[in-house]
C-alpha cells in the first residue's frame, strides 16, 4: 500500500474514533466540558471551516467570516425577541416565529454575503483581505451605533425563543450539543463534496491561476462570488448556533476581536485542510481555558499575567514551527515517511492542499 | 527528514503531549462546606487600571468583616485567606479579568461560575458587562450576583432578576443634584450637553438631563462624539455658541476630556467656569491640566462617594483600609471602584452570617436590605435597597477649586436619598438611556429643594435656593 | 503640521526615487530574487526600509498625539485607519498615500460636521462607518486602490 493510501486509512480510523467519542461524550465528560469546550468547538469550528474553505480552495483569506456569523446571530436576535413586559429591551423586538426567523436570518446573511462577495471578488491578495476586514468593522460599527438594531449592550434572551426541535436550550444543553455536532458533520461533508464537483475544481483553478482560467472562458468574478456566498452560508449556520449557545450577542461578537479569534483558530488548525478548522477550535478553546485557570496569581515569569500573552506565544510557536498549523504537522510526518521510503514512490512536493482533497 | 528540520516536528508534538497530560489531570473537584466567591473586575480595556483597586475593595471588606488575612499587602489580586462567614470558609476562586466587553465577561463568568463553581459573584465592573451578567443570571436563579461598580441602568431596572443586587447608585443617580445646582446657583435655563456616544455616556447624561429638566431647565442640543474620537472639533462645532445657551454639560471621558475642552476653546474662546459643568469625568483633572485652572469654580457631578467628608464612619473606614493595604491612599479608598466593591462584599458577609453560610435563594433572601455605608448620612448612615434590589444612595456633587498643588475637587452639595427611578421618570418599561432617552420634562423629584450645602467636608443646614 | 507632512512626503519621495538605496528598495519590491542575484544584500535593504517606516510612524505618532490624545487600545484604532488609507490610496504608491490620507481625513472631519442631524437619532452615528464605506466604494470600482499597482 502506498504511503498516501496508508495515510488516508489512518485518518479514516482516527476520524471514526473521534466521531464515536463525541457521540458519547455527554456521558463521558463533565457538563462544563460538554457545554463550554466541545459545543463551542463545533460552533467555532463551523465558523473557521468557512474561512478555511475560502482560503484553501478559493485562495481567498476572508476576514469577514466572524462578522457574518455575528450578523446572522444579530438578525436572529432582532427577529426573535418580543416586546413583552420584563423581557428584552434591545433590538427591533419583532417577535417572529423562531423557525421562520432562523431561515430568514440565514437568508439575510447569505444575501449580505453575496453583496460583500460581489464587491470584493475583483480584488486579490491583500486587497481582498483588507476589504473583508472592513466588512467586519462596518458590521461592528453598524450594530453598535445604530441602537435600534442593538447598541453597545448585548441583545439577550435569544436562547429563550428556539424552534420546537431545539427544546429548552437554557436548561437542556445536550440537545444543543447534538444539533451542533450534526451541523458540523453536515458542513464538513458538504465541503468535501463541493470540492469534487466541477465548481470546486474550477475554484481551485481560479485560486492558482486566475488569468489563465479567465482566458479559458471561466467567469472568475462569478465563481469567487458564489464561493463567498457558500462561505457566508456556513458562517450563518455557525452564527445561529452561537446565538443559541451564548444566548446573548454584543458588538464584540462581530468586530475585530472576534475576527482575530477566528483567524487564530484557522491558522492554528491549518489553513490548508478543512479538518484543521475543528482541530484549531479545540486547541484554542482548550488552551485559553486551561491557561486562564492555571496562570498563577502573580502572573507568569517575564510575560506577566494575561492569558492573551500565552495564547499569542503558543500561536507564534505553532506558526513558526509549522506555517500550515497543526494539520500541517500531521501532513509533514507523512511526507517525511514518503520521501524516505516506499519503492517507486514519486517525490511529491509537500503539503499542497489540492492533492489531499 | 533531516535533523535540522526535526525540531519543527518535535516542538508542536511536545506542546501536544504536554497538553494531553494537562488535559488528563485537569480535574475540577467540588467540595462542600465552602462558599465560593468570584470577584469580577476589568484587567484590560478602558478600565484595566481598576483591577487591583477592585480586588482591594473586596479584600478589605473580607478582612474587616470576615476575619480574612490578605496574602500580599502590595498586591490585592494575590488574594486573601482565612475569611469565614456564617460558619463556612469563604474561598475566592478567582479575580476575573474583563475588558469592558460583554463577550469577554461572559467567558470569564462561565469560567468562574460554571467551571470553578463559584456561588456568588461580586462584580462586574462596567455597564455593558453588567447587562450581560444580569441576563446570564436571570437564567440561573441559584447563583447570586452583587454588582461591583457598574453604572448601567438595565441590570436593576429593566432586567432586574431576583438574584442581582446593587449596593450603589447607577450612572444616572451619580449625577443627581448637579442640574438643580447649576439652575439655582448659576441661573442656567438653557443648556447643551455633549456626551460620549456610548452606553455609559448616555446613562450619565441621562442623570444630568433628568435633573436639569425636572426643575425647569431646557436641554436645547445633544451632541454625541463616538468613542475613540481624537479630533473633537467637528463635534464641538455642533454645539450652540455661548450666546445661545447658558451653559454646557460635558460627559466626555477617558482621554477625550482634555482634547474636547481644548477644541471648545479653539472654537469659542476661553472657557468660563460658570458656563461649564459635567459628570465625574471632570474629576480627573490631571488629564487636562492646561484647561483645569480655567475650570476653577465649576460644579461637577458625583460618584456616590464623598472625598473629604468628615465623620467617624469615614475615619474608621480609612483607618482599617490603610492598615490592610498601606500602599494605597485615601484617594484610592474614596474611589468608587474600591468603595463599591467594599460595600458589595460587606453585604455578602452580612448575608452569609444571616443565612448560616447557605447560598442560592436562601442567601438572596438573607442579603441585607439596609447596609451601613461610610459615605451615606441619611437613614442613620445606611443605604437602603428598593424593590428591585437597587440602592437608594446619597449623592455628593463637587466643585473644582484651587488647591495647594493645583486645581482639585471639593464637596459642595449633599443630595439625600437618590433613587434609581428619578421620581418615576425611569420605569421598568421605559427604554434604557440613549440618544433621545430621557426626554426633557419638568417633574418633581424626591430630592428637589432638599439639596444642602457642604462646606469643608461638613454638611450645613443651608438648603440651596 | 501641514508643512511637516509635506516636507516629510517630499523627503521620502526624494529618498526613494533619487538615491541609490531607494532604487535598490524599489528593485527589490519588483523582483526580489533578481536583485539578490545581482549581489545586493536584500535582507539588509528591506530591514533599512522597515526601519525608515518605523521612524515615519514614530514621527506621525508623536506629532499626532501631541495634538490629540492617546490611551491604551489606541493602536487598534490607528491600525485600522492606516490600513484604510493604504488601501484607498493603493499599495506601492506615494501619491496614493497622499491621496488616501487626504480623502480619509476629509471624510472623517466633514462627515462628523455635515451629516444631517435631522433628529437626535439620525445620522451622526453613521460618521464612523463612512470612512469604511468609502474604502469599499473605492475598491468596488478600482480593485487595487486609486493609484495601486499589481498586488
Amino acid at each position: 500500500m502506498s504511503v498516501y493510501a496508508r495515510k488516508s486509512a489512518v485518518e479514516r480510523v482516527i476520524g471514526v474514533a473521534v466521531l464515536v467519542f463525541v457521540l458519547f461524550a455527554p456521558q463521558l465528560v463533565s457538563g462544563f466540558w460538554m457545554d463550554t469546550v466541545l459545543t463551542q468547538t463545533f460552533i467555532l469550528g463551523i465558523g473557521a471551516a468557512s474561512l478555511v474553505f475560502l482560503s484553501a480552495y478559493g485562495g481567498m483569506i476572508s476576514l469577514a467570516q466572524a462578522g457574518l456569523m455575528g450578523i446572522a446571530g444579530y438578525a436572529l436576535g432582532n427577529m426573535v425577541s418580543e416586546r413583552v413586559a420584563g423581557g428584552e429591551t434591545k433590538g427591533l423586538l419583532l417577535g417572529w416565529d423562531p423557525t421562520l426567523s432562523v431561515v430568514l436570518a440565514i437568508l439575510l446573511t447569505v444575501g449580505i454575503g453575496i453583496l460583500f462577495g460581489a464587491v470584493a471578488s475583483r480584488s486579490f491578495g491583500i486587497y481582498f483581505l483588507m476589504l473583508t476586514l472592513t466588512y467586519s468593522v462596518i458590521g461592528f460599527l453598524f450594530v453598535s451605533q445604530v441602537t435600534q438594531v442593538g447598541g453597545f449592550s448585548p441583545i439577550a434572551g435569544i436562547d429563550r425563543y428556539t424552534p420546537g426541535f431545539m427544546g429548552d436550550v437554557v436548561n437542556d444543553r445536550q440537545r444543543l450539543y447534538y444539533v451542533s455536532l450534526l451541523v458540523a458533520i453536515v458542513v464538513y461533508v458538504l465541503i468535501r463534496y463541493l470540492v469534487r464537483t466541477p465548481f470546486g475544481i474550477a475554484l481551485e483553478g481560479i485560486r492558482d491561476e486566475p488569468t489563465r482560467m479567465a482566458s479559458l472562458g471561466f467567469n472568475v468574478t462569478l465563481h469567487r462570488t458564489v464561493a463567498f456566498a457558500i462561505g457566508s452560508l456556513i458562517a450563518a449556520l455557525g452564527g445561529v448556533l452561537f446565538a443559541w449557545w451564548s444566548g446573548q450577542l454584543s458588538p464584540s461578537d462581530i468586530g475585530l476581536s472576534a475576527t482575530i479569534q477566528l483567524l487564530v483558530i484557522a491558522v492554528i488548525g491549518g489553513l490548508t485542510r478543512i479538518e484543521g478548522a475543528w482541530l484549531g477550535a479545540f486547541a484554542y478553546i482548550w488552551i485559553s481555558n486551561e491557561v486562564t485557570n492555571r496562570i498563577p496569581e502573580d502572573g507568569l515569569w517575564v510575560v506577566g499575567g494575561t492569558f492573551n500573552t500565552v495564547i499569542g506565544l503558543a500561536f507564534l510557536a505553532i506558526v513558526i514551527a509549522s506555517p500550515d498549523g497543526l494539520m500541517g504537522v500531521w501532513d509533514r510526518i507523512w511526507n517525511g515517511l514518503r520521501s524516505r521510503g516506499g519503492p517507486g514512490e514519486p517525490a511529491v512536493a509537500a503539503g499542497s492542499a489540492g492533492s489531499q482533497a | 527528514m533531516s535533523r535540522r528540520n526535526a525540531w519543527k516536528l518535535v516542538l508542536p508534538l511536545a506542546v501536544l503531549a504536554l497538553g494531553t497530560t494537562l488535559l488528563a489531570t485537569s480535574a475540577l473537584g467540588a467540595s462542600g462546606g465552602v462558599v465560593r466567591v468570584a470577584v469580577m473586575t476589568d484587567c484590560k480595556g478602558a478600565f484595566g487600571g481598576a483591577y487591583e483597586v477592585g480586588a482591594a475593595g473586596a479584600n478589605i471588606a473580607l478582612a474587616q468583616f470576615a476575619g480574612g488575612k490578605v496574602k500580599n499587602k502590595k498586591k490585592p489580586s494575590a488574594g486573601i485567606t482565612g475569611a469565614k462567614a456564617g460558619g463556612k470558609n469563604i474561598q475566592v476562586v478567582g479575580y476575573g479579568c474583563g475588558d469592558d466587553t460583554p463577550a469577554t465577561i461572559l467567558k470569564e463568568t462561565r469560567r468562574l461560575m460554571q467551571q470553578a463553581k463559584a456561588d456568588v459573584m461580586v462584580g462586574p465592573l462596567s455597564g455593558d458587562e453588567a447587562v450581560a451578567v444580569a441576563n446570564w443570571a436571570k437564567a440561573r436563579p441559584t447563583k447570586t450576583v452583587i454588582i461591583g461598580t457598574a453604572g448601567s441602568q438595565d441590570p436593576t431596572l429593566q432586567i432586574a432578576p431576583k438574584n442581582v443586587f446593587r449596593y450603589h447608585g447607577d450612572g444616572a443617580q451619580w449625577n443627581a443634584g448637579i442640574g438643580e445646582i447649576v439652575y439655582k446657583k448659576l441661573g442656567w435655563r438653557k443648556a447643551a450637553i455633549i456626551m460620549d456616544d456610548y452606553s455609559f455616556g448616555w446613562t450619565s447624561g441621562a442623570g444630568i438631563i433628568a435633573d436639569f429638566c425636572a426643575i425647569g431647565g431646557e436641554i436645547t442640543k445633544r451632541v454625541f462624539p463616538p468613542l475613540n474620537t481624537t479630533d473633537y472639533s467637528s463635534y464641538v462645532r455642533q454645539l450652540p455658541p455661548p450666546g445661545q445657551v447658558d451653559g454646557y454639560f460635558w460627559v466626555v471621558g477617558g482621554t477625550g476630556t482634555g482634547p474636547a475642552l481644548k477644541a471648545f476653546e479653539q472654537a469659542y474662546g476661553t472657557i468660563k467656569p460658570t458656563q461649564h459643568s459635567g459628570n465625574l469625568f471632570l474629576w480627573f483633572l490631571t488629564g487636562f491640566q492646561d484647561v483645569a485652572p480655567r475650570l476653577i469654580g465649576s460644579y461637577v457631578g458625583g460618584f456616590g462617594t464623598a472625598p473629604g467628608l468628615k465623620g467617624k464612619a469615614v475615619n474608621q473606614y480609612h483607618a482599617f483600609a490603610k492598615k490592610t493595604y498601606p500602599s494605597l491612599t485615601n484617594a484610592n479608598f474614596d474611589d468608587g471602584f474600591l468603595y463599591n466593591y467594599y460595600q458589595g462584599t460587606k453585604a455578602l458577609v452580612d448575608g452569609l452570617n444571616k443565612s448560616g453560610g447557605a447560598v442560592g435563594v436562601r442567601l438572596q433572601n438573607a442579603l441585607p436590605r439596609t447596609l451601613s455605608a461610610p459615605f451615606n448620612i441619611s437613614n442613620g448612615g445606611n443605604v437602603k435597597l428598593d424593590s428591585n434590589r437597587q440602592a437608594i444612595q446619597d449623592q455628593w456633587p463637587v466643585q473644582i477649586v484651587k488647591g495647594p498643588n493645583g486645581p482639585t475637587v471639593t464637596l459642595t452639595g449633599y443630595v439625600p436619598n437618590v433613587d434609581q427611578s428619578f421620581g418615576g421618570l425611569f420605569t421598568k418599561s421605559s427604554p434604557a438611556p440613549g440618544r433621545t432617552q430621557p426626554p426633557c420634562v419638568k417633574k418633581t423629584l424626591p430630592w428637589q429643594g432638599k439639596i444642602r450645602e457642604v462646606k469643608n467636608g461638613a454638611v450645613t443646614n443651608t438648603v440651596i435656593k | 503640521m501641514l508643512a511637516l507632512g509635506a516636507a516629510v512626503g517630499i523627503a521620502l519621495w526624494l529618498w526613494l526615487y533619487r538615491t541609490k538605496t531607494g532604487m535598490v528598495i524599489r528593485a527589490g519590491v519588483d523582483d526580489r530574487q533578481m536583485t539578490s542575484a545581482l549581489g545586493i544584500n536584500i535582507q539588509v535593504t528591506f530591514a533599512i526600509a522597515f526601519a525608515v517606516g518605523a521612524a515615519l510612524v514614530a514621527l506621525g505618532a508623536t506629532v499626532g498625539t501631541s495634538q490629540g490624545n492617546i490611551s491604551q487600545g489606541q493602536d487598534g484604532v490607528w491600525l485600522l485607519n492606516s490600513l484604510v488609507v493604504v488601501i484607498i490610496g493603493g499599495m506601492g504608491s506615494l501619491l496614493g498615500a497622499v491621496a488616501g490620507s487626504l480623502l480619509f481625513g476629509l471624510v472623517t472631519a466633514f462627515s462628523a460636521g455635515y451629516l444631517p442631524t435631522a433628529s437626535a437619532d439620525c445620522c451622526t452615528q453613521y460618521s464612523p462607518v463612512l470612512t469604511f464605506v468609502l474604502m469599499a466604494l473605492v475598491l468596488a470600482f478600482r480593485p487595487r486602490g486609486l493609484f495601486g499597482r499589481e498586488a
